[in-house]
């Protein structure tokens, strides 16, 4: 990494940015003022290297907005296919240090499994990058904290690749969120409320996101580090149902289909009840116990907030015919059917939600917190790592939302924080 | 490639099953998975009895007996497996808040012993080391100290003793940092990328337990390159307050941001043990941290000595000041994290320090624009008014960053002026910018409002106004937008039917449906069917019923214009009577006009799958001239693939295929075809049409194409399909007999799933 050209692309990114958020709330420094009619300067354009392109992040490369200027990979061929698929003179490597210490890169997409989200996204931040980061947002609360800490410290935009509360029909629930959150902040429901998310309101955790007890090890392929791959996470002899995507069913790097998924369902179900500061207080579950290393599946589980409303999550069917939100006052199924005090409603003139931010790159311009940030985010990713520990755990929890530990319970305060291989360290 | 999507497929169909079946399955590949399943569900159930003497008696001898049977990692073995799922599930059970301490530490000290058996496999110890990271207790730490000297247990046991804590646990790794010589902290080839020596792991444990006491040893490595910055983060971590002067040094002297980044950690790892302990010490060097060169620890150390004012008011008041600072109008970082700090504080009192600055000519203008989003954000009283006077500001950037970011409280204070900037604006943004803020007030007023600007607005600003009324739900106000919607400007027409769709009700039904039937312009009748349809979705049952028999009536009595006007409209709304009437009156009324036959069966071909039967009843009485015969199967082929469980699909090709020469070849080809899309309920439809030589040759391709891999859908039950493409094979042609019988001689064909 070059101090020279860190310091100066840094400068002058920095000139770039203040020009920006002085001159404005919600445009950017128009073209003529930057270059002249028909240049496009370079300032203008955002740039990104994306971090893991093995299978969500190929995606990524394609994100409207920004151009990619590098990519990351572990693994040789996903590196190749991936720099195959962009412009000659992409930047490929295998080190994401490395695209971090590229001074030309603005935002780093971060798409590895779920145990390096919070790793690569502090060493961003401190970087100087803004991030876009694959959900779960961590693997634990621990790394989640320190990753809030450090996108603050260095005033980073950072955004959770979930989008349902913002656009998008919400999976199989029949509409997207907006008319839902219309519906709840009208009060009609009453409160407290209980959402439930299962198939039977249209939502499917992918149990077959489930680990294999059964590995043997197996030579690495060459293509492969799997040293790197591993990271922070215990050292386990390798098997290729560990990585590439059924790498989801290991608790050592995600959580099954309740990780792999939760957020998107999830998140929405926060922003509804308001809860975007807070946490459950008491979690519930019914699963069998579940193996140390391979994730398995769970029948039930309740996430308890204060002031009376619950998070259902259903795992084994018993959703069918249940309303996706039900309160004292009325009940609030798939497709927008609302019935109150037992009768079909439908209700007009009610408010638009308040404002979200919903384009990141602008946000990149302006510096305003985009809708899915670090600390919305952290919560929401808080409600799947509280239903991950109950189900490892095999019982219910209590939970402290201000100070982010399990009172009186040492054991789960020992999986907020889990230690991680050296020289890995948030 | 086959082979491959074969067994794709199959999974598929298991991972169906599994989702549905609602039993405890463990995992879908493992062949273990139901018997670990189970045993997880007997775990579960064990694990919820009491604690007594005796069972955990019985708990800790399985601890004795199973934990030196613990296999490698990478045995693969299903008793390993069943073996580490009991005795993580103990672990766990010890771990419950309510078991008595006693019998917790008597299951880490077992862990403990069995540990201290040399005969593990590395693996196995590391396992072992886990369960004592999550119960053990100082008690274990004399054990782990044994497994710290070995480069491959050092990993695990340093794990733990930092979980553990404590004076003890310290003193282990004090002690082994005393005795490590520079080894390596990992055997050869197993973990390339870890530390060079075990005294950096060491030293990175004791920071992580807290270790006071190691503070004079690791003071000691201040000129050891290597172990320099390590050191330099566990005292960080410890609190000791000279380490402040250590990170200041290194953070001048650091050679690139990284480095910087990482002393910069460290000081604020620092400062929130001082904060604790020493606030004046943490305010000391949060102050410090404020005059680096480096960014970032400006920013950190800005939010540390904000973080030391425990009133709201005094810390938002702070930050206002903090702002306005020569070196955060340089950093716009500073800026955003100063913002963002101000705007987690609540109440008026907390505002009122932004509120004033927002509203000083002399605020730069930037920062003004910064302060008015981030008050819209807030529902203080403070902030609503201050944000409500920022959307009439003079500067349109002002106006535009309160206008985007205000809430709905702030929006009916400010809705006025909304809708003059709504209204007036020449900028599209701002226009924007402000119907969006007035759709957050809900507020009639507002909506009154704007429907008295409709009559003295121009044709843009009524459009805008529309479709705000529209957006807004605004039901009290249809009687405004109802006297547009046969406007002769074809543009606010269709504004204002689009703006009844989304508010009116059965006030309005009759009002859209005049305009139905008289307006001759053909975007106007579409749009007053679609608005129709959205007011039939707010209607009862009882209102319903009746607009279905008034609609009946209508088409029955119409003529041919209106008749073609009301066809889409019956076809579209979800009532029998409508459709039926759509059947009988349209499409199979010898008497009716081509046209109107037309219509009618291109209207139930796009909304009414359920009628597909009865029309495949009618196809033969239908004439071919004029198009009629074509306009219905065009309609039962789009039903079929709309929904064919729905158009009844085996039903309604039987009925085709009974009417002897009644549908031509490109519609039988169609018709199969829809039936491909259609999973196993397509496939065993189309068998029955094995033995109609009209039917069979399509019916076969379709089979093939279905069944052969490249074409497989999930849901297909292997046996049946195979059964159903072996009475199709005679039927196809060479080259297609050939490619199906290769499928069906493929290994694995014909397997259950």
């Amino acid at each position: 990494m070059s101090n020279g050209r860190i310091g100066e692309r840094l400068r002058s990114r920095r000139e770039f940015l203040r020009t920006v958020a002085a001159a404005s709330a919600f445009t950017i420094v128009p073209r003529h003022a930057l270059g002249g009619p028909g240049y496009t300067a370079p300032s203008e354009e955002i740039t990104r290297a994306v971090v893991g392109v093995g299978g969500m992040g190929r995606g990524h490369l394609g994100y409207a907005g920004a151009r990619t200027v590098a990519v990351c990979d572990v693994d040789a061929q996903h590196l190749q296919q991936a720099l195959d698929s962009l412009p000659a003179g992409t930047r490929g490597c295998r080190d994401f240090r490395e695209v971090l210490a590229m001074p030309d890169v603005d935002v780093v997409h971060i798409a590895t499994p779920p145990h390096w989200h919070g790793l690569i996204a502090i060493a961003a931040a401190e970087a100087g990058k803004d991030i876009w980061c694959e959900k779960p947002m961590t693997r634990t609360i621990g790394e989640g904290i320190r990753l809030m800490e450090a996108v603050r410290r260095h005033g980073r935009i950072f955004r959770l690749n979930t989008w349902f509360r913002f656009k998008d029909n919400f999976y199989g629930y029949g509409s997207t969120v907006e008319p839902i959150k219309q519906i709840v902040d009208s009060g009609v429901l009453g409160w407290p409320l209980r959402v439930v998310v299962g198939q039977g309101t249209g939502f499917d955790f992918k149990f077959y996101w489930s680990g294999r007890t059964d590995l043997t090890e197996q030579p690495v392929p060459p293509e492969l580090d799997y040293d790197f791959w591993l990271g922070p996470a215990p050292y386990k002899p390798y098997h290729p149902h560990r990585v590439h995507q059924t790498f989801r069913g290991y608790w050592d790097y995600d959580g099954g289909g309740l990780g792999d998924m939760g957020q998107h369902y999830l998140d929405p179900v926060q922003y509804l009840l308001n809860k975007d500061a807070t946490s459950p207080v008491e979690v519930e579950v019914d699963a069998p116990r579940q193996h140390p290393d391979a994730a398995g599946t769970w029948r039930k589980i309740i996430l308890r907030y204060a002031d009376g409303c619950e998070i259902w999550l259903d795992g084994e069917g018993f959703s069918n015919g249940m309303p996706y939100i039900k309160g004292p006052e009325g009940e609030l199924y798939r497709n927008l059917e609302l019935y109150v005090k037992g009768k079909r409603v439908h209700l007009r003139g009610l408010p638009k939600p308040a404002p979200q931010e919903t384009d990141f790159y602008q946000c990149v311009r302006t510096r305003r917190p985009f809708a899915l940030n670090e600390r919305n985010g952290f919560r929401s990713c808080t409600l799947v790592n509280l239903g991950i520990t109950a189900v490892r755990l095999g019982r219910s929890l209590r939970f402290d939302p201000e100070t982010l530990t399990f009172p009186g319970d040492e054991e789960a305060n020992r999986m907020i924080w889990q230690p991680m291989r050296s020289p890995w360290r948030v | 490639m086959k082979k491959g999507l074969f067994i794709l497929g199959l999974c598929c169909s298991l991972a169906v099953l599994l989702l549905t079946a609602g039993s405890a399955v463990f995992a879908e590949e493992s062949p273990d998975s139901a018997f670990l399943g189970q045993l997880g569900d007997e775990m579960a159930g064990a694990m919820k009895q009491s604690p007594t003497e005796a069972y955990v008696g019985e708990l800790l001898e399985k601890i004795r007996r199973l934990g030196p049977q613990l296999e490698p990692d990478g045995s693969g073995s299903k008793e390993d497996a069943a073996r580490r799922l009991e005795l993580s599930a103990i672990t766990d059970y010890f771990g419950r808040p309510d078991m008595p301490a006693p019998w917790r530490e008597q299951a880490a000290s077992t862990y403990g012993e069995v540990l201290a058996q040399g005969n593990l496999s590395p693996s196995a110890r590391a396992f072992l080391c886990e369960q004592i990271r999550r119960i053990g207790t100082a008690r274990e730490t004399a054990v782990l100290a044994g497994l710290l000297e070995d480069p491959q247990t050092a990993e695990a046991a340093c794990m733990a003793l930092e979980s553990i804590g404590g004076p003890e646990a310290c003193q282990v790794l004090l002690d082994a940092l005393n005795k490590a010589e520079g080894a390596p902290a990992h055997p050869e080839g197993s973990s390339p990328s870890a530390v060079k020596s075990i005294r950096a792991r060491l030293i990175l444990s004791l920071g992580a337990a807290g270790c006071a006491d190691s503070v004079a040893l690791l003071k000691g490595y201040g000129n050891d390159p290597e172990l320099r910055a390590p050191a330099r983060g566990a005292l960080c971590a410890i609190g000791d307050p000279d380490a402040a002067a250590w990170c200041l040094s290194d953070l001048e002297a650091a050679g690139d941001d990284a480095a910087r980044a990482a002393v910069t950690a460290d000081l604020t790892r620092l400062a929130e043990r001082l904060r604790i302990s020493q606030p004046d010490q943490a305010a000391e060097l949060a102050r410090k941290m404020q005059s680096s060169s480096y960014g970032p620890c400006r920013v950190a150390g800005a939010l540390l000595e904000a973080g030391l004012i425990e009133s709201g008011e005094k810390r938002s008041a702070w930050l206002a000041r903090r702002i306005q600072q020569p070196d955060a109008a340089d950093d716009p970082a500073m800026w955003g994290v100063l913002l963002a700090a101000a705007g987690d504080i609540p109440g008026d009192g907390a505002a009122k320090a932004w509120a004033d600055l927002l509203k000083r000519k002399n605020t730069p203008a930037g920062l003004r624009r910064a302060v008015a989003a981030m008050l819209a954000r807030r529902g203080d009283e403070t902030s609503v008014k201050a944000v409500a006077r920022a959307a009439a500001d003079k500067d349109p950037e002002v106006r535009a960053a309160a206008m985007e970011c205000m809430n709905g409280k702030a929006a009916v204070r400010a809705g006025k002026s909304l809708l003059k900037h709504a209204l007036q604006s020449e900028e599209s943004r701002e226009r924007r910018a402000a119907w969006d803020a007035l759709l957050r007030t809900g507020d009639p007023e507002i909506h009154a409002m704007a429907a008295r600007s409709l009559a003295r607005s121009n044709d843009r600003q009524r459009a805008e106004l529309l479709g705000f009324l529209g957006n807004a739900g605004a039901a009290a106000q249809a009687g405004a937008v109802m006297e547009y919607i046969s406007a002769p400007d074809e543009t606010m027409a269709l504004a204002a039917l689009k703006a009844v769709a989304q508010l009116g009700d059965n006030g309005q039904w009759d009002g859209v449906l005049g305009t139905l039937l008289q307006d001759a312009r053909e975007p106007i009748r579409r749009a007053a069917v679609d608005t129709l349809s959205a007011i039939w979705n707010v209607l009862d049952d009882t209102r319903r019923r009746a607009r279905s028999r008034d609609l009946a009536r209508r088409f029955g009595e119409a003529d041919e214009t209106g008749a073609l006007a009301l066809a889409p409209l019956l076809g579209r709304l979800d009532s029998a009577e409508t459709r039926t009437c759509l059947l009988e009156q349209g499409v199979s009324r010898q008497d009716a006009p081509v046209s109107l036959r037309v219509a009618a069966a291109e209207s139930l071909g796009r909304n009414a799958p359920e009628c597909a039967a009865a029309l495949a009843e009618r196809i033969g009485a239908l004439p071919v001239e004029g198009g009629v015969r074509g306009a219905a199967l065009d309609a039962l082929v789009s039903m079929l693939r709309a929904d064919f469980g729905r158009a009844q699909g085996a039903k309604t090709l039987g009925l085709l295929a009974g009417a002897a020469g009644a549908v031509d070849e490109e519609h039988r080809a169609a018709l199969v075809k829809a039936a491909g899309g259609a999973g196993m309920a397509g496939l065993e439809a189309l068998e029955p049409l094995l033995d109609n030589p009209e039917w069979a040759g399509a019916a076969a391709q379709v089979i093939a194409d279905m069944v052969r891999g490249d074409n497989r859908r999930p849901g297909i039950r292997e046996a049946k399909a195979l059964e159903i493409a072996r009475k199709a094979l005679p039927l196809l042609d060479a080259g297609a007999q050939a490619a199906l019988q290769e499928a069906l001689n493929s290994p694995g064909a014909g397997a259950a799933p």
